[in-house]
């Protein structure tokens, strides 16, 4: 499974890189101020005015001479004006590996070590340029597994059991952003993001009712495709994750930094 | 005419292979401790018979076993568990165990056999014993690690088929030892050999 998220992952890089056109326009605060004409000096009739210099205002910039001003851009909402984003995400991600201190219990007490479970997360984003994305929510994290496919004892006599891990976290992320369709994103388009981020938070080892708590640190790379069209967002995330454990019960069983993936798909309202 | 018939051929091949393995592969279980119930201290059943025993929580706040040191032993009344004869390649204590190093787990197991002996005429009373020794680096701090072993004659004898009524269990060593989801069970798995 590992594996098959990491060819995917590559593929899709791959497909982005090559389908990539140029990057969206540079960002402006008034890319409308840049169009529009110059203002004519005081006194000037429309003639004169029209083969007259520049403003000398700084930090806008005008026509060339000779060339014919174009009328002011019509209001375009585009991702300026909203720069903010409510992320809903949904999905499924490793929770556990055997090749640490708490997977080989697990898998020495018959559970199985690989436990999979469902992602959630709560995300708010905003657009510090026209390329990044900054953000950061609340996810929760669920596993479990048990002790139904032991595969020791032919007719167990033992009742099965359920080990079940819960990790919450609180998370931050930085995204640079690529829109795959040059000239069309501002209002509506596909875009590329590689996400890094950072997350901490409890976690709760439950088995036969009984919960031992212990912390957890994420550290988490990601790809990111997303269709945005005004103002929804809807992604689709691929990620690998480090995830330290620290050590929970009587034998202070965690998990080294380990790999563990997870597939997201994503909802969000910008504004 | 043909491809039906070895299409029919084929559809009966993949059914049996399919279906062909009734059997699951694992030892068979023939006596279950999880060593989970409380009584006076003790997992219920079981009686200290020497040095420091306690029940303690194993690898989680939900899951109990049986710690032993200082000399310590312990013992427990069995429901007449059959056990096969060595002709049925035996019998086997498993368990989840973690032992200090220089420190060995015994178990001895109280049975008689099933068929008279042939020269007093009797069902003897024998004790089968399956000894866990100690492995570099361990320590009873660790995970509790699964441990298979051989219920065995001191004698070096076969062992018979026979009715087991009680267990004991003691340390050798100067160390603790927890162990925790105790079983008996046969030693021959079964294979899905038709």
């Amino acid at each position: 499974m590992h594996r098959t998220l990491l060819v995917a992952g590559a593929l899709a890089l791959v497909t982005a890189t090559a389908t990539a056109a140029p990057p969206p326009e540079p960002a402006s605060d008034a890319p409308e101020a840049a169009t529009e004409p110059a203002t004519p000096p005081e006194g000037a009739d429309a003639a004169s005015a029209e083969q007259a210099p520049p403003a000398a205002d700084p930090g806008v910039s005008a026509p060339p001479a000779g060339e014919e001003a174009s009328p002011p851009a019509a209001q375009d909402p585009g991702l300026d004006a909203r720069p903010w984003a409510l992320i809903i995400s949904g999905g499924f991600q490793f929770n556990l590996m055997e090749s640490s201190p708490l997977g080989r219990q697990l898998l020495g007490a018959g559970y199985g070590a690989d436990a999979i479970g469902p992602s959630f997360a709560v995300l708010v984003q905003r657009y510090v340029l026209d390329w990044l994305v900054v953000g950061g929510g609340l996810d929760l994290r669920y596993g479990a597994t048990d002790t139904a496919d032991n595969g020791a004892f032919s007719g167990s006599l033992a009742p099965t059991q359920t080990s079940e891990l819960w990790r919450v976290a609180a998370s931050a992320y930085v995204q640079p952003t690529l829109c795959l369709e040059y000239g069309s994103c501002k209002r509506a388009g596909v875009f590329f993001g590689f996400q890094l981020g950072v997350a901490a938070g409890p976690t709760w080892w439950v088995l036969r009712d009984q919960a031992d708590l212990g912390f957890h640190v994420r550290l988490e790379a990601a790809l990111l495709w997303e269709v945005g069209a005004d103002d929804v967002i809807l992604g689709f995330r691929l990620a690998h994750a480090l995830v330290w454990q620290s050590g929970m019960g009587p034998r202070d069983l965690g998990t080294p930094f380990l790999w563990l993936p997870a597939t997201e798909i994503r909802l969000g309202y910008r504004w | 005419m043909v491809t039906r018939l070895a299409l029919t051929w084929l559809v009966v091949a993949a059914t049996l292979t399919a279906a062909g393995c009734p059997c699951d592969s694992g030892l068979p279980d023939l006596f279950y401790d999880g060593l989970q119930a409380r009584c006076g201290g003790l997992p219920c059943g079981w009686t200290a018979t020497a040095g420091d025993v306690a029940q303690v929580e194993t690898f989680h706040s939900g899951e109990r076993g049986l710690r032993l040191a200082v000399g310590g032993a312990a013992e427990r009344d069995l429901p007449e568990v059959s056990l096969p004869g060595a002709f049925e390649q035996g019998a086997v204590v498993s368990l989840l165990v973690a032992c200090d190093a220089q420190t060995a787990l015994v178990f001895e197991v109280d049975v008689t056999r099933d068929v008279p002996d042939q020269t007093s005429g009797e069902r003897t009373p024998l004790t089968l014993v399956a000894r866990r020794e100690p492995t570099p680096g361990d320590s009873a701090g660790g995970p509790l690690l699964r441990s298979v072993l051989v219920l065995e004659l001191s004698s070096g004898e076969d062992v018979p088929p026979s009715t087991a009524t009680a267990l004991r269990v003691f340390i050798d060593g100067p160390g603790v030892c927890t162990f925790d989801e105790l079983h008996l069970a046969g030693a021959r798995s079964f294979t899905c050999q038709g």
